[in-house]
């Protein structure tokens, strides 16, 4: 959740988060190789430089922080 | 459900955290879908696994999750059910998930992670109930109520989750303590581990420190204890066996949550009862008989230590609450 606030990952969460129809899009996307694909294709219509090995870095972060939630 | 020009309309509160002290919530996006395993944590983590929430989670501070609870309050408390683990409390979450218009939230973590937080601070009535706001939105054009099942340790707090909630019909699930440690020493649950109560308050007498089921008997033995204390003191409780279970859903628990009794007899409600609660593969049957003849000579050595006196007072409440209903309803 953290980042630089121009970062590529902080626009598209700002994008995101601003669009219910972008986040029922996203959310049914079950599988992580479809889901890469079409964040990196919101990012390149955006302008922004990502690759889908960034997306799915980003997601391993994410992960990572569910499962340490309860670490101090 | 969800609403236009919300910004948070289909998320939810997902985990809490406290870093360096610094009270955080992590939301993730639950859109359309419905708590209906058998405990939260199933749904939660699936969540969280999802691909979305993943990458695009959000975190704030408690102040969004508190404005939120004057905004979006959610759907209103109408019971809470305690219990001593092990009793049959799962198939009694289920049963109440299985009405038309409910939304059962069975053991969510974000709640007890509200309780191990001081009361004079952060886990203040305010926050437990912006957290149980945030979770108990309604996910279908006919929900209109909303149910907490605790963890079971959380009879510890019932005064706190009252004073949050006060006037919420209660119940508190219990079982013949030879068969439920019995349970426990087949599948052990968090409650056997020394120390792990700590956080709640609960510190095991050194006696039983070096032995799992030893603690977990004493700390049933404190849930047992409180939930006697709590039938004296509130009188919105009701007191569930496991072998009233499950006629005593309809007949009783229903009427004590204010439930519809159009909304009872359902194919949904029937396949419930007709299952098991934690398995739902499996068939339900009561499985007394084969518990008590599993109980070796420390589960009845514990059980009679630490057990046998608060069960035995509970029952006696029972059973004067039964003769009180009967008396009452004489002609």
């Amino acid at each position: 959740m953290t980042g630089a606030p121009d970062a590529p990952i902080q626009v598209l969460r700002q994008m995101v988060h601003a669009n219910p129809a972008l986040q029922q899009r996203l959310f049914a996307m079950v599988d992580a190789g479809e889901f890469s694909v079409a964040v990196c294709q919101l990012a390149m219509q955006a302008g922004l430089a990502w690759t889908e090995e960034d997306v799915l870095q980003a997601m391993r972060i994410g992960r990572r922080a569910w499962s340490d939630r309860k670490l101090t | 459900m969800i609403s236009d020009g919300d910004p948070f309309a289909g998320w939810i509160p997902l985990f809490l955290s406290a870093r360096k002290g610094q009270p955080a919530v992590d939301w993730a996006y639950m859109g359309a879908e419905r708590f209906i395993d058998p405990f939260c944590f199933d749904t939660l983590q699936r969540l969280a696994q999802r691909p979305f929430n993943r990458l695009f989670r959000r975190q704030t501070g408690l102040d969004v999750l508190r404005q939120r609870l004057r905004s979006h309050p959610g759907l209103p408390l109408r019971g809470m059910v305690f219990h001593m683990s092990r009793c049959g409390s799962t198939l009694a979450a289920q049963w109440l998930a299985a009405l038309p218009d409910s939304v059962v939230l069975s053991e969510p973590e974000p709640v007890e992670t509200v309780l191990q937080w001081s009361a004079a601070a952060e886990g203040d009535a305010d926050t437990l109930s912006a957290v149980l706001s945030a979770l108990g939105q309604p996910r279908r054009d006919s929900d209109q109520s909303l149910f907490l099942k605790t963890d079971c340790w959380h009879m510890v707090h019932i005064e706190r989750l009252l004073a949050a909630f006060p006037g919420t019909p209660w119940a508190f699930v219990y079982r013949d303590p030879v068969e439920v440690l019995v349970s426990h020493r087949h599948m052990p649950g968090w409650q056997l581990v020394p120390g792990s109560m700590g956080c709640h308050g609960l510190q095991a007498p050194e006696a039983v420190m070096c032995n799992p089921l030893g603690h977990g008997a004493w700390i049933l033995s404190v849930i047992l204890q409180r939930a006697v204390q709590a039938m004296g003191r509130h009188p919105n409780g009701i007191l569930l066996n496991y072998y009233e279970l499950p006629q005593a859903l309809e007949i009783r628990l229903a009427g004590h949550f204010g439930i519809a009794r159009d909304a009872l007899g359902g194919p949904e409600l029937r396949a419930v009862v007709g299952r098991h609660a934690k398995q739902p593969h499996a068939a339900f049957q009561t499985d007394a008989a084969d518990k008590r003849a599993r109980a070796d000579e420390e589960v009845l050595s514990l059980a009679a230590r630490w057990l046998a006196e608060p069960y035995h007072e509970l029952e006696k409440n029972a059973q004067q609450l039964a003769w009180n209903a009967s008396y009452l309803t004489a002609p």
